[in-house]
Parts: C-alpha cells; structure tokens; sequence
C-alpha cells in the first residue's frame, strides 16, 4: 500500500491541483481551456516528472490570459514552487522530504517579497528602462551560485 | 576474515533536474512578465526564485562512501570471482544511487541489485593483470538543488597469470648443502648408488654392503649420491618497454617467471622474486612452500602488502641467498636491467636470462636488411653477455619455456663471488 501511495506522488499532486485552480479561478474561454491543460499537465507529471515543467509554464499562461490579480498569482506560484520540489523529492525516505524544508520556506518568504512588489502602485516613467535590468540581475544572482558549483568553487562541505 | 575497502567519493557537482526546471520556469516567466508588462507574474515567479536562493541556507553535503567486499580480489584467468559493491552516505537525507562496469578486458556481469542499493556482480578476465571495478555514484544533495557525480575505483581485481604444468631445468651448478630433489655428484645421505668403500669407524652399520664385505673378507660400505636443493630467485623487467612487439612479449615475461616459480616450489626449492624497473623494485625473499607461490604471485602484481620494496636499479642484496639461481625474464632491451644482471653474476650467482622479445622490436614492417643488422646485434649482444659469464637463451613462442630453457649452456666452474 505505502509503495503505491508513494508512486502517485499524492502530496506534490494536491500541490500541482491547488496551483491550477489558483491560475484558472472564475475563469472562462481560452483561460479555461489552459487550464484544463495544466491539470492534465499535473497528472502526466506523476507518471513523468518532466511534464512538471509544462504544468507549471500553463498555469502563468492562464495568469496572463485572465490578467488575475497578484494575490492569486502568489497562491499559484506558491505552489507551484512547492509541486516542483516535492514532486522532484518525493518517493524516497522520509528525510530526503524533510530535508527540502529550507527551500519551501525560502519559497514562502519570497511569497511576500513578491505580492508586495507586484502590488505596489508604481507609477515612475523610467520603471520600465529599469525593469529588465533589475529582473535579469535577480535572475543572475539566483541561478549564479549553481554554475560556480558546477566549476567546484562553491563551498559545500563546511555549511552547516 | 574477508575485508571490506571504503573509498570516499569525490563528488563534482552541477544544478539537480529539480534546479533546471525551476530555473527554466522562473527564467520564462520572468520573461513574459516584462514583455507582456504583466506585474502579477512577479508574484507567481517569487517563489520559484525563493527555491533557487534556498542553496545558502540548505543542509551541507555529507561525505559519501563507496563499500567493496572483498577490496581486493584474486583470480585465476578465466576463473570467475563474485565481489558485492554498495555505497553509504553519512546522513540518511540524500539519495545515493550506483553503477558498477568494468574496464577494458574484464567481463563484469551484475548478478543481483538489492533495494538497499548493494550490486553484486561476478568479473573474469582472459589476461592477467590488475583490472579496476569502477563505480559511478550519483548523489542528490539535502534539498534536491545539487547533484553530484563520482567515478571510484571500489575494486582491484587482480588475475594472475596460469602457467604450463612442465617443470623447467635448472642450470647446472654448485648447490648448497641442503637436502632437496636435485640429484649431484656429491656423497653423502641419498638412493642413487655411488661408490663402495672400506669400513671406517662412525660409519652407519645400515650402510655396510654385506655381500661386498663377504667377499672380500673386511667390512665395506655403500656410498650414494645425495640430492641437494637450489634457491632460485626470479627477476623479472618491468622496465617501460617500447610500444609494439616489446610491449606484447612483456605478457609471456609473468607467464614465464610463474612457471619457473611454480616448478621450483613443486621440487622443494626455495623460490623469490624480484621486479626490477620504475624506479621502485619489488622484491620478496626466498621461501618454500604453497603459500610463497600466491605471495610470489601478489608481488609479480603488486597486490596486497606482503612483498618489500626499495629503491635504486640493482636487486637488493637481501632478496638473494648465497649461492642462489637467477632467471630473468626480460626483453633484454634495456641497459639498467642487463646491468644488474651483470651486477648479479659479479656477486657470484648463476644468471640466466631469458629473453621473451621475438624478432625485431619494431612496430611496422621494416626493410629485411634492417631486421637482419638488428638480429646480428642481438647476437653479438648475447656473445657478450655470455662472456660475461650471464647467459642469455631466446624464448620463442613456438617453443614451451622448458624446452627453451634446456638450452642454457653448461658451465665448468662457477664463478667465485666478489666480496
């Protein structure tokens, strides 16, 4: 019994559900239709874990078709952070799960970060010469501590 | 007591799948934010950012083990040998997966994988050698962010070379006086009828020959040929050799030091070893017995710890007896290894080498008149030796090594060593 609840990844799947119903609520037409693609999406994502990805990339192209208001979309990325990383630990022991806890948090603080600068009415002329400026280097400096583990410079083992 | 060997891995690591995708939806989403001035999207894309930054604050990587039993295994070639590999991590919240193969020359067959992770397989190999199991382990690190990849090497497998049963001939010379197989000229306790003598007090009453005595009306005694053992102390070229026909030969080199092992061990003498070459020979003293073939055998390889080393060129004074009988097994193409060979007859040994190089040592097909000048150096190269007292038969492989060591010319007198 616990070999097959492990196999339908019951708990990043809920995650997966909570992320589409977050994306497609009180939506009709196209949005609808993405959204229905994202929950299929979910669930070829417990037999395939790459079509996670997909799942989730649908989810903001529902965003963006009902233009949803910040607070939803937060809820929706929330858990689609969440969907990911259970869906990509689950199914081993249970301290391999636990262990995935730090990046939940760090997911659940950047929730607020996020819901506040995208609610805050910015009204600045030059806001859009410096917003892919300012989103690249966000990204650079998220992704950077990966490729300097990639050339082993990253120190791993003295962490605590 | 079967013992286990644990290698730490070394991990290198990259971005887990897990950091792709969340890096791949974080980065589209974050473009279509700005193309399509969507805000909101920041909102969605935040937390998937949040994921990507938590690799400051997860948990550290810990060490991970690669376990071998046995860590160091011998066979037989063509023999088959069952070993188990399994890796461990100190901490039980990372996934630790592994892969066995073998290399080049070893047929490695993954028997049964157990859901603990522990790979038993069976190896053999045709050659003999030290064949390296490797293991490839990947580890995703607590939190699912990085994985690591390590190649060890958790196994040695050493196969050791099978020798021709034939005894091999040893050269003809002084033995010390020990009781062993080798018939001489010498009197003394033995079968092989000698010689009849008159009586003298001290002598054995078994030995009196009565019908003799009878006849001749005083007491005779019976005298016999006594069998004495040799020492014999194999030294074999590990010298780099060059690539082609020298390298190849190299091969029938330990075939044939274990045979001349082999067959001394079987007749009751003492047998060492020497491997001269790199810098770094190893050696092993003279020794009787069963056991001393398998210590013979992990020296040859360079397994295991029974076997002492030193440093220099010359074969240390320790690894040969007075009085011992050297083979050498060696392409004869390297001027330390007949150096000390020449060392070694000054020193007051019987010195035979054995060359194993057949023909030219040259890779490609050569002009006949080349080959030719290159057997007249060879000859005279052996003229030479043998003058200096080392002499110097040629093993072909059309021929058994005990056909072609009967060829070993008899000496009259030994040489008296220099002190």
């Amino acid at each position: 019994m616990i070999p097959l609840l492990r196999k339908s990844h019951l708990l990043s799947t809920a995650f997966g559900l909570v992320m589409v119903a977050a994306a497609g609520m009180q939506t009709d037409g196209v949005a609808l239709v993405v959204a229905m693609l994202a929950a299929a999406a979910v669930f070829a994502g417990i037999a395939l874990r790459v079509a996670a990805t997909p799942a989730v990339l649908l989810a903001a192209v529902a965003i963006v078709i009902t233009d949803a208001a910040p607070l939803p979309a937060a809820l929706a990325g929330l858990s689609a952070a969440c969907y990911l990383v259970l869906r990509y630990t689950e199914g081993g022991r249970a301290a391999v799960i636990n262990a995935s806890a730090p990046a939940m948090l760090a997911a659940l603080g950047f929730t607020f970060v996020g819901v506040l600068a995208a609610s805050f009415p910015f009204e600045l002329p030059w806001l859009p010469l410096l917003a892919p400026l300012a989103v690249f280097g966000i990204y650079v400096i998220a992704t950077r501590p990966f490729y300097k583990a990639s050339e082993g410079e990253l120190e791993l083992s003295s962490r605590s | 007591m079967i013992e286990t060997r644990r290698t730490e891995a070394e991990l290198r690591w990259r971005a887990s799948p897990l950091t792709r995708a969340v890096a791949t939806c974080a980065g589209v989403v974050l473009a279509a934010a700005l193309i399509g001035s969507r805000w909101q999207l920041i909102a969605f894309v935040a937390p998937l950012l949040g994921v990507l930054c938590s690799i400051g604050w997860q948990r550290s990587v810990p060490r991970v083990y690669v376990h071998a039993e046995p860590g160091l295994q011998r066979c037989f070639e063509g023999e088959q040998t069952q070993l188990s590999v399994w890796a461990t991590a100190e901490r039980t919240d990372v996934t630790v997966a592994l892969a066995i193969e073998g290399v080049e020359g070893m047929d490695l067959d993954v028997l049964a994988d157990d859901p603990g992770g522990r790979q038993t397989a069976t190896c053999a190999a045709e050659r003999w050698g030290r064949y390296p199991v490797r293991a490839r382990v990947d580890v995703v690190a607590p939190g699912g962010l990085l994985a690591g990849t390590a190649i060890v090497d958790a196994v040695d497998v050493f196969v050791f070379p099978l020798a021709p049963p034939q005894s091999t001939a040893i050269p003809k010379t002084e033995l010390l006086d020990r009781l062993g197989t080798h018939l001489t000229r010498h009197i003394g306790p033995g079968v092989e009828y000698a010689d009849i003598r008159p009586y003298v007090p001290g002598d054995q009453l078994r030995t009196v020959n009565w019908s003799v005595s009878a006849r001749r009306g005083s007491l005779h005694v019976t005298q016999r040929l006594t069998d004495r053992a040799a020492d014999v102390v194999v030294l074999i070229d590990t010298y780099p050799q060059p690539p082609g026909p020298a390298t190849e030969a190299t091969e029938r080199a330990l075939r044939g030091a274990v045979q001349v092992v082999q067959s001394a061990l079987r007749s009751g003498d003492r047998a060492g070893v020497v491997s001269l070459g790199g810098g770094r020979p190893r050696w092993l003293g003279a020794d009787i017995g069963r056991r001393q073939f398998y210590r013979v055998l992990d020296t040859l390889l360079g397994a295991g710890d029974e076997f002492e080393t030193t440093t220099g060129t010359l074969a240390p004074r320790a690894a040969l007896p007075p009085g011992a009988i050297v083979v050498a097994f060696s392409t004869m193409l390297d001027t330390e290894f007949a150096l000390s060979l020449i060392d070694l007859r000054k020193r007051g040994h019987t010195v035979v080498a054995v060359d194993v190089l057949e023909g030219a040592p040259f890779q490609d097909e050569q002009d006949p008149l080349f080959t030719r000048m290159w057997a007249m150096q060879r000859a005279f190269m052996y003229r030479d030796m043998g003058t200096v007292g080392v002499d110097v038969v040629s093993w072909s492989t059309a021929s058994t090594l005990d056909q072609s060591m009967r060829l070993v010319p008899e000496r009259r007198r030994p040489v008296r060593g220099r002190r």
